[in-house]
C-alpha cells in the first residue's frame, strides 16, 4: 500500500491535476458548439460532475480519516443513523452542471478560451460549495461527525485512565 | 479556427502548463522550508510552555515596546515572514521595541489547563517581565485574531497597564455577521470537550481551514503556477502555504471554553465572562483602542470586529478598515505599504 504524507504543497499537485482534465475536458467544449448530441454533452456535464464530487469530498475524507472515524461512513461499521457527506456534496452537482451550462452557453466559440472555462468551472463550483458549508444539512452532518470524534476520543482517554487505576 | 488547430493551441497550452508545474515544483523544492523568522530574535523569557521572543532592530532596541499577542490557533511566525512583508520590521521602522508572546507546544500537561491561565498568567507574566526590562510602566498591546480577543480581556481587568491598544482581525460579538465558522461552532459539543478533555490535533484545525475555500485556494494555486512569479513571490507563498498547513494542537479545556464561552455563548459582548472571578466588561477599558479589520474577512466578519465600537469608550476607539482577507491584513503587500505602517505609528506616537 502506498502511503503519502501530506505536505503543504499538495494542492499544487491538485490543482494541477484539474488544470490537466479541465484543458482535456475543454476539448470535448468545440464539440459542445458543432454538434448537440445528447451523449456528448451528457460525457461532458458527467465529467463535471464526477470531478465536483471527488474534489470536494476528498477533504472531507480526509477530515473523518485523521479524526479516526471511516472515510465512507455509509459503507462502514459506523451507526447507521450517521450521515455521508459525500450524499449532501452529491446533491449539489446538478447545481455546478446547470451554472457551468448556462454561462458557457452565453459565450462564443471565441470568448471561450480554456482560461475563461477553467474560469467558469471553478466559480461555479467555489459559488456551490459556499452554499453547502452554510446549509443547515451540510452542517448537521459535520457537526455530528466532530461530535462522534469527541465522544470517541473521550472515551479512549477515559479507557486509558480508568486502566492505570 | 479549424479543429486541429484549436487542439494544437490546447496541446500547447497544456505543455507550456505543465513546465511551468515543473519550475514551480523545483523552485519550491530549491527554498529553505525550514526558515521560521525573518528578524533576528532570541527568547528572554519563559515560564511553562510560553515564552517572549524579543526582536532585534538594527540601530538597537528602542524604549517603547510593543507587545504582540497572536492567536493560539497558528503559530505567530506569519508576522515575520520576510523584509516586506513582516509586522515586526513594520513596528521596528516606526521605532518600537518589539515583543511576542509566543504561546508554545501544547504537551498533556495542557489538557486540562483553564483559559484563564493564558489571561491572567501568561500574559500578565509576560507583560510584568517587559515591565521590569524595559522600566516602563505601561505596554502597548498588538492583539492578533484570538490574540485580539485576549488582549481586550486583559485591557479590561488591567487597564493601568496597557498604554495603546492594537486589535487586529478580532472576533468581539461571535453572533454577528455570516461566518462559517460562527455557524459550526454552535453546534459542536464543547461542553463534553471541557468535561473531559483532550487535546485537539493541529491537523484537524489545518483541515477544518482547507475546507472552508478549497475552490478559491484551487484558483489561486493555478494562477500562481501559471504567473512564473519571481523566487521573491514563490519564497512568499511557500512560507505562508507552509504556515496554513502547522496549526498547533489546541489545549483541549481552554479550546472547549474559548469555544463555548466566546463563540456559543457569546458572553464577551454580554458581559457576562468572568476569568478567574475577573468579570471581563470591556467598558473597563482605558487607553485608545485601534481596531483593524478586513471587509473580505471570511473568519471574522467586519460585523464581528467592529463591535467593539459599541463596548469601548467613544473617546478612546477608532478603526481603520482593510480591503482585503484575513491573512492580507498581515502579509498582504498593500497592507505593508499603508494600514500597517500608520498603525506603527500611531503606536509609537
Amino acid at each position: 500500500m502506498i502511503s503519502h504524507k501530506a505536505s503543504p504543497f499538495d494542492k499544487y499537485l491538485y490543482s494541477g491535476a484539474f488544470y490537466v482534465q479541465a484543458a482535456n475536458t475543454y476539448r470535448l467544449m468545440s464539440e459542445w458548439f458543432d454538434k448537440t448530441e445528447p451523449e456528448q454533452k451528457e460525457a461532458l456535464l458527467g465529467i463535471i460532475r464526477d470531478s465536483w464530487l471527488q474534489s470536494t469530498t476528498l477533504p472531507y475524507s480526509s477530515v473523518l480519516s485523521s479524526m479516526g472515524l471511516p472515510a465512507k461512513p455509509a459503507q462502514a461499521a459506523v451507526p447507521q443513523e450517521m450521515i455521508d457527506p459525500g450524499q449532501i456534496i452529491a446533491r449539489a452537482a446538478p447545481r455546478i452542471v446547470d451554472e457551468v451550462v448556462d454561462r458557457i452557453s452565453n459565450c462564443t466559440h471565441e470568448i471561450l478560451t480554456l482560461p475563461v472555462f477553467i474560469e467558469i468551472w471553478v466559480e461555479a463550483c467555489a459559488k456551490a460549495h459556499a452554499e453547502l458549508i452554510r446549509s443547515e444539512e451540510f452542517i448537521e452532518c459535520m457537526t455530528d461527525i466532530i461530535n462522534r470524534a469527541i465522544k470517541i476520543s473521550v472515551k479512549a482517554l477515559r479507557d486509558a485512565e480508568s486502566g492505570h487505576e | 479556427m479549424s479543429k486541429s488547430n484549436e487542439t494544437s493551441t490546447i496541446d500547447a497550452e497544456l505543455d507550456a502548463f505543465k513546465e511551468k508545474y515543473k519550475l514551480l515544483s523545483e523552485g519550491f523544492r530549491s527554498l529553505k522550508s525550514s526558515q521560521r523568522w525573518h528578524t533576528p530574535n532570541n527568547i528572554c523569557f519563559s515560564f511553562e510552555s510560553m515564552t517572549i521572543r524579543e526582536f532585534q532592530a538594527p540601530s538597537g532596541n528602542s524604549a517603547t515596546p510593543v507587545l504582540i499577542v497572536y492567536s493560539h490557533v497558528n503559530l505567530p511566525y506569519v508576522i515575520d515572514l520576510t523584509e516586506e512583508h513582516s509586522l515586526v520590521c513594520r513596528l521596528i521602522e516606526a521605532g518600537l521595541g518589539v515583543y511576542l508572546l509566543d504561546w508554545g507546544e501544547v504537551n498533556g500537561d495542557a489538557r486540562t489547563r483553564d483559559l484563564s491561565v493564558y489571561v491572567h498568567d501568561y500574559l500578565d507574566k509576560s507583560i510584568d517581565f517587559i515591565f521590569k526590562k524595559t522600566g516602563v510602566d505601561r505596554v502597548n498591546l498588538i492583539g492578533v485574531c484570538q490574540g485580539g480577543t485576549f488582549a481586550l480581556c486583559y485591557a479590561s481587568i488591567h487597564p493601568e497597564k496597557v498604554r495603546r491598544l492594537v486589535t487586529a482581525v478580532t472576533p468581539v460579538d461571535f453572533h454577528a455577521g455570516e461566518s462559517v465558522l460562527f455557524k459550526w461552532a454552535r453546534k459542536i459539543d464543547f461542553p463534553k470537550l471541557e468535561e473531559t478533555p483532550v487535546n485537539i490535533p493541529g491537523e484537524w484545525i489545518t483541515l477544518f481551514f482547507q475546507s472552508l475555500r478549497p475552490y478559491d485556494d484551487m484558483m489561486r494555486s493555478i494562477r500562481l503556477i501559471q504567473g512564473q512569479e519571481s523566487l521573491e513571490s514563490l519564497n512568499l507563498a511557500a512560507l505562508i502555504d507552509q504556515w496554513v498547513f502547522e496549526c498547533p494542537d489546541q489545549p483541549g479545556k481552554a479550546f472547549a471554553q474559548f469555544m463555548r464561552w466566546f463563540f456559543q455563548e457569546n458572553q464577551l459582548i454580554r458581559g457576562e465572562l468572568e476569568l478567574n472571578g475577573h468579570r471581563i466588561d470591556l467598558g473597563n477599558i482605558r487607553c485608545p483602542v485601534l481596531n483593524l479589520y478586513a471587509s473580505a474577512d471570511h473568519l471574522v466578519p467586519k460585523e464581528s470586529t467592529c463591535a467593539l465600537m459599541r463596548h469601548v469608550p467613544d473617546e478612546h476607539y477608532s478603526e481603520m478598515p482593510y480591503d482585503g482577507g484575513h491573512i492580507g491584513l498581515l502579509v498582504g503587500a498593500t497592507a505593508h505599504q499603508t494600514i500597517l505602517p500608520l498603525m506603527a505609528a500611531w503606536l509609537a506616537n
